[in-house]
């Protein structure tokens, strides 16, 4: 009778509908979003209200856009608005934290990798690195460099998390993946892959699956993007400290209460030495990583603990 | 698809009284899929607009000479409500499980994909040296179908051949070559 009455009684709980949508071509990637609401309705309300996020989040932060609030302020066009502050701020403590192993001038760095990548010639770091070294330690700092700075190892996470947020309206269970970046809001558990570091094939069997719940992740690696020379592909990730692509690591994944915070550590851990980097990890809280070194995977007890 | 098809049972029934006359010579010409071989099927969506669009229905698999499919290398859909159209398409029903699976990876370029092929089976064995068809679907709700389907022959010899797009793919790709 129990489960007559229990049944009986299911057919008057609340349904809720999955939405699944996949797109191309957003900020510069791609974004797969999950869903689950009420109605379907509600569910396409959420949706839209992650995209309109996405769009006002990205005139704030691109570098693409002429006029972005990024571009404005680094053109000396005036004082950032709070996120953009919140998020510069935010980046510059973790590149005092990580002792450089974040830093938001890297990409004066990379710039001049890309050039070299067209001549052929590796590329004179000198003076850039000396800039990297000199401590900045204010907002104000970004701009006395001279250097043009970019967000993409932090933004693109905050993005997530902003954008997830406004979904929660309409909807209680949310994934919002950026190319790879993403978080998830909610009480269900949902099981995520890790892409296979050896293969950029998409039908490679991921390396593991974790399942993590009201959590940001994030995985950085050379997968899909990296600078071409006559004697092979280098990383498109750069130690800041030296000036040189990452050697140490394959590919990182980090765990995180969001997602901004996961992406700038998928870097950071990118940069370190695994070991260093599995130590750093566990002076922070609530943070999990997944490190593919050249000849081991190092995860620390975090990840295991989610681990499937 | 359907195993037990009227028509697949008179094939296969051809095709074994044939495998069994030419026995001899069978043996001696197919040979089991040289493992340092894959191929490579690489593929480009046509971008809807200039800005975001969905990503269509995209299925990838391999056919034998005789048109029965022996490996699904891609089944990409979205679950969820309006998913019931699926059901139509040809590679809905082999329950690929990793078509809903959330991936964290490192940040991918949009609309290009490419997915390797080990000459083995949905089982896992490997198959014979010989023409196979490279099948690439790909579909939109109230939109279009479109397939490309063209054989090759995975042998011996490396090859890289371009196979022409249609609305929703713009270029797809098939290289043959010793694994990476």
């Amino acid at each position: 009778m129990q489960t007559i009455a229990n049944s009986f009684k299911n057919l008057f709980l609340p349904r809720s509908i999955q939405h699944h949508q996949y797109f191309e071509a957003v900020l510069g990637t791609t974004l797969d979003l999950r869903l689950e609401a009420a109605t379907f309705s509600l569910a396409q309300r959420a949706e839209e209200a992650i995209l309109e996020e996405i769009e006002r989040l990205e005139l704030i932060f691109s570098r693409y856009l002429p006029n972005s609030e990024l571009n404005r302020f680094l053109a000396g066009l005036g004082k950032p608005l709070p996120e953009l502050e919140l998020v510069l701020q935010t980046a510059l403590e973790w590149q005092n934290k990580s002792g450089g192993a974040f830093h938001l001038g890297a990409d004066a760095l990379g710039q001049l990798w890309k050039r070299a990548e067209a001549t052929g010639v590796r590329p004179d770091l000198f003076p850039i690195l000396e800039q990297l070294q000199r401590p900045w330690l204010t907002i104000q700092a970004i701009l006395d460099s001279g250097l043009g700075i970019n967000l993409n190892a932090i933004a693109k996470g905050f993005i997530a998390d902003g954008a997830a947020q406004k979904a929660l309206a309409n909807a209680q269970e949310v994934l919002v993946n950026l190319g790879g970046d993403l978080v998830h809001r909610g009480v269900k558990p949902i099981q995520v892959s890790i892409a296979n570091p050896y293969s950029s094939a998409d039908n490679a069997k991921p390396l593991e699956q974790i399942q993590i719940c009201n959590q940001g992740l994030a995985t950085s690696g050379k997968t899909h993007r990296g600078y071409q020379f006559p004697n092979g592909q280098v990383s498109h990730l750069l130690d800041p400290r030296t000036g040189q692509p990452v050697q140490n690591t394959l590919a990182v994944s980090v765990l995180a209460p969001n997602a901004m915070t996961a992406d700038v550590l998928a870097t950071i851990l990118s940069v370190l030495e695994p070991k260093a980097g599995l130590e750093f990890a566990n002076t922070l809280p609530q943070i999990g990583c997944c490190i593919v070194g050249q000849n081991q995977i190092y995860r620390n007890a975090f990840w295991d603990a989610y681990r499937i | 698809m359907n195993r037990f098809s009227r028509r697949g049972f008179l094939g296969r029934l051809a095709s074994s009284t044939a495998a069994l006359m030419l026995l001899p010579l069978a043996n001696a010409k197919n040979l089991i899929w040289n493992s340092k071989m894959e191929a490579e099927i690489s593929l480009e969506l046509a971008p809807v607009s200039g800005g975001r669009y969905n990503r269509p229905y995209i299925a990838v698999w391999l056919e034998n000479s005789a048109g029965k499919s022996v490996r699904t290398l891609a089944v990409w859909v979205q679950a969820g409500k309006g998913s019931r159209w699926h059901q139509d398409l040809k590679r809905w029903f082999l329950g690929n499980s990793d078509l809903i699976q959330a991936l964290s990876s490192p940040t991918r370029m949009p609309g290009t994909y490419k997915l390797t092929w080990d000459g083995k089976s949905d089982k896992g064995v490997l198959l014979e040296q010989g023409e196979y068809f490279v099948c690439i679907e790909a579909a939109r709700e109230h939109g279009t179908y479109q397939l490309i389907r063209q054989k090759f022959s995975f042998a011996t010899a490396d090859f890289s051949k371009v196979l022409a797009g249609n609305t929703e793919i713009k270029e797809a790709r098939v290289e043959f070559r010793a694994k990476s």
